[in-house]
């Protein structure tokens, strides 16, 4: 089995590699403000803006802003269900997307892992509209130590697949991601790190995104 | 006036965010940096604020040479086959040191104190290997306090004089006589709405000693 999936993965990747493939660079940063409320609900409000260093050329560019409300419901201990909304200003235009999540998170010696099942449809002007199906796995392993403590280090590993539908049209992306963090306070996280994208690559040349991910998280009304 | 000027300033918002790409919109990308700006800097305040004030426990890895000889010396003569992992554990009124190991795929937690003093031994267990009366016991115990719960973990601690534990792990492990032992038995379950881990530690034969919540030291951002 692990000899086929080696097989599969290398042959996946040869195929990707041979095609023509286009690269582009920039940066995401982030400022998620999370919000506890009574009853278990939680709340993040998130603003990620999105500008290209690179893409066929050194140029700089800026390309979106998001902003989002996710709204979740820890309905068991290591169970969360959410729904959200998110506003994307992008080449003079909105999209609307909704969003709906269900998360599936575990602590285990020396690391947490969490599984993240997500659906969202996203409506604009003029195009048809598009509806995905996403799946993540990430984890957070503390630096120094068995958990994560201020003022310390840790790592965060995500890998999402993502697919889409948009009328007829059907394409996959994955993500991994891969940030550096640091517990500033008991409610600040600072994480950088890189964020990979590829898509484009089932028909047609595969393109292939790399963000500089900054991420800065604050929890509010809790010191 | 106040409110018509408030709506003003929303709408202006919404469409220089559509046009930020657009030359015309300079000055509108401008104002959009400066707030961006504006804010992460008020939310480095915060951390810093929150860097100052905070009052936490930490634990943290350390190298076995800077570990105490006392402490050294217990876990070199278990001869532990998987690889020995040190953390030093600062608290608000103690430091302990802490040997982390697996051994007949169970995993062991040795703790000492800061110079090396023998405190306990914890191991995670199966609840099966718990005597059966006893664990019935527990959970007994956990059911009348909890409408629903879930057991996520169940450690024996093993506490006594240091040469008596080291010759009850190193032998066939049955009972010495002046050890005393504990189960620690972490729980997920739901009170007053809210869902939290608590801590039980129940004596050998079952019987409630005591429980503490297990907080949270930073918010949890996984999810996001």
């Amino acid at each position: 089995m692990k000899k086929f999936l080696i097989i599969f993965i290398l042959s996946a990747m040869t195929a990707i590699s041979n095609a023509q493939s286009s690269y582009q660079y920039g940066i995401i940063p982030s400022i998620n403000l999370i919000k506890k409320f009574p009853r278990n609900w939680s709340a993040n409000f998130k603003v990620e803006s999105r500008q290209s260093l690179y893409n066929h050329e050194l140029k700089y560019e800026y390309l979106l802003t998001d902003g989002s409300l996710v709204v979740t419901k820890r309905i068991a201990s290591n169970i969360t269900v959410g729904g959200g909304y998110l506003i994307r200003a992008e080449d003079d235009e909105l999209k609307n997307r909704a969003i709906q999540q269900i998360s599936f998170g575990k602590k285990y010696p020396g690391f947490r892992m969490a599984h993240r099942v997500m659906t969202d449809q996203t409506f604009e002007k003029n195009n048809k509209a598009e509806f995905r199906l996403r799946y993540r796995i990430s984890s957070e392993i503390p630096l120094e130590g068995q958990s994560l403590d201020v003022k310390e280090f840790y790592l965060k590993i995500n890998n999402e697949y993502l697919n889409s539908w948009e009328g007829d049209d059907y394409d996959m992306e994955i993500r991994w991601v891969a940030l550096l963090g640091y517990s500033v306070s008991p409610v600040n996280d600072l994480e950088i790190g890189l964020d990979y994208r590829l898509d484009s690559f089932i028909e047609g040349n595969s393109r292939n995104r790399i963000w500089l991910s900054i991420n800065i998280f604050h929890s509010l009304g809790k010191e | 006036m106040e409110g018509k000027s408030s709506n003003t300033l929303t709408i202006q918002n919404v469409n220089c965010l559509a046009s930020l790409k657009t030359v015309n919109c300079n000055k509108g990308m401008n104002n959009f940096i400066e707030k961006f700006v504006f804010v992460l800097s008020l939310i480095f305040l915060f951390s810093f604020h929150g860097f100052s004030q905070s009052k936490y426990e930490k634990e943290f890895r350390i190298k076995a040479k800077d570990v105490p000889s006392g402490a050294l010396s217990f876990v070199d003569s278990l001869g532990f086959k998987s690889k020995v992992k040190w953390y030093k554990e600062i608290g608000l009124n103690h430091i302990s040191i802490e040997a982390k190991s697996r051994f007949l795929k169970e995993r062991h937690s040795i703790e000492f104190s800061d110079n090396g003093i023998f405190q306990d031994v914890e191991i995670e267990v199966n609840p099966s290997k718990i005597p059966f009366n006893t664990y019935s016991k527990m959970k007994g115990v956990l059911s009348q306090r909890h409408e629903k719960y879930k057991i996520e973990k169940v450690q024996i601690q093993y506490t006594g004089d240091r040469n008596l534990v080291l010759r009850f792990l190193t032998g066939n492990r049955s009972k010495v006589e002046g050890i005393e032992i504990n189960y620690e038995v972490v729980i997920s379950t739901k009170m007053d709405g809210d869902f939290l881990m608590l801590e039980y530690l129940f004596s050998e034969t079952g019987e409630y000693v005591q429980s503490n919540q297990i907080m949270s030291k930073r918010e949890d951002t996984i999810d996001y």
